[in-house]
């Protein structure tokens, strides 16, 4: 697949059929996840692949955002005292999450590549799903990707276009 | 009554007032209406007049219009509530 039919063809997915996702799958889009471009190379990354149905129960409730079951949970974390190390303040504040977004961009678009439907999620409260996977307190979940088979493509939110969103030198 | 889904939806009701601290306002709306789905689940259907049942799979199929078309979820939402008064005004 080209990456722009990817890019293209990439949406969030929400529902998904009762179809496993293979761990060797699951393993490949860590591989793609772990090959994103990271702030002063720090790779913060920590990423908990959850598919068994009892973890995935204890998950649910405390990601509001999270909807309906999939086959598959990735959760990425981001382990804030090795970015303040490595980078500082800037790497706390900021590469700490920008890492973990580079990493499920490239996870969604191999993911559409494998076949596989993803739905990045924030909306989940990071305490408890802390609690649920038993993190050390340095490790944050910043991240949830869904994966599963679609159960059906989406209609493309509609996008603002190039013209609106692009200048060219300075701003106006 | 399924004691484990409700007490799933109070995690998720307590949750989501923690998260609509922060979150895009629209979500609130989004939160309660996941919450009245996932109240319905635990209760189990027998007990719950067909209305009630009726607009549960509405607001499944329409509830993540708010992501992308406010207008439209505000206006199925209306629908909604105007359907149930009608049923309860008799
Ligand atoms: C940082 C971030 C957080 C998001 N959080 C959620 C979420 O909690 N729940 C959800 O269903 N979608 C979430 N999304 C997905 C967006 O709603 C989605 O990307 C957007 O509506 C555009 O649709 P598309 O991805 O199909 O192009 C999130 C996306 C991003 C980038």
């Amino acid at each position: 697949m080209e990456v722009w039919e990817a890019i293209f063809k990439r949406r969030s997915i929400r529902s998904f059929r009762d179809e496993p996702v293979d761990n060797n799958l699951l393993i490949k889009l860590v591989e793609a996840a772990i090959w994103a471009p990271s702030g002063s190379n720090i790779q913060p990354w920590h990423f908990i692949a959850v598919s068994c149905e009892e973890q995935k129960a204890k998950i649910k409730p405390f990601a509001p955002g999270l909807t309906g079951m999939p086959p598959a949970l990735l959760v990425i974390c981001t382990d804030l005292d090795l970015c303040e190390r490595k980078g500082g303040r800037l790497g706390r504040d900021v590469i700490s999450l920008m890492d973990a977004a580079f990493a499920a961009q490239n996870i969604n678009l191999m993911a559409c590549e494998l076949g596989l439907g993803t739905c990045v999620i924030r909306s989940f409260n990071q305490g408890a799903i802390q609690e649920i996977l038993k993190l050390p307190p340095q490790l944050v979940p910043q991240l949830i990707v869904s994966v599963g088979y679609p159960e059906r493509a989406p209609q493309a939110p509609k996008r603002r276009s190039v013209q609106e969103v692009m200048s060219w030198e300075r701003y106006g | 009554m399924n004691k484990q889904r409700l007490i799933d939806v109070f995690c998720f009701i307590i949750t989501s007032a923690r998260g609509c601290l922060e979150e895009p306002p629209v979500y609130g709306p989004l939160r309660l209406l996941e919450a009245y789905v996932m109240l319905v689940d635990a209760l189990g259907e027998e007990d719950i007049p067909s209305i009630f049942l009726e607009e549960k799979k509405h607001i499944e199929e329409y509830m993540m219009l708010c992501m992308y078309d406010e207008k439209a979820f505000q206006e199925e939402v209306d629908k909604t509530i105007n359907r149930i008064a009608r049923e309860i005004a008799g």
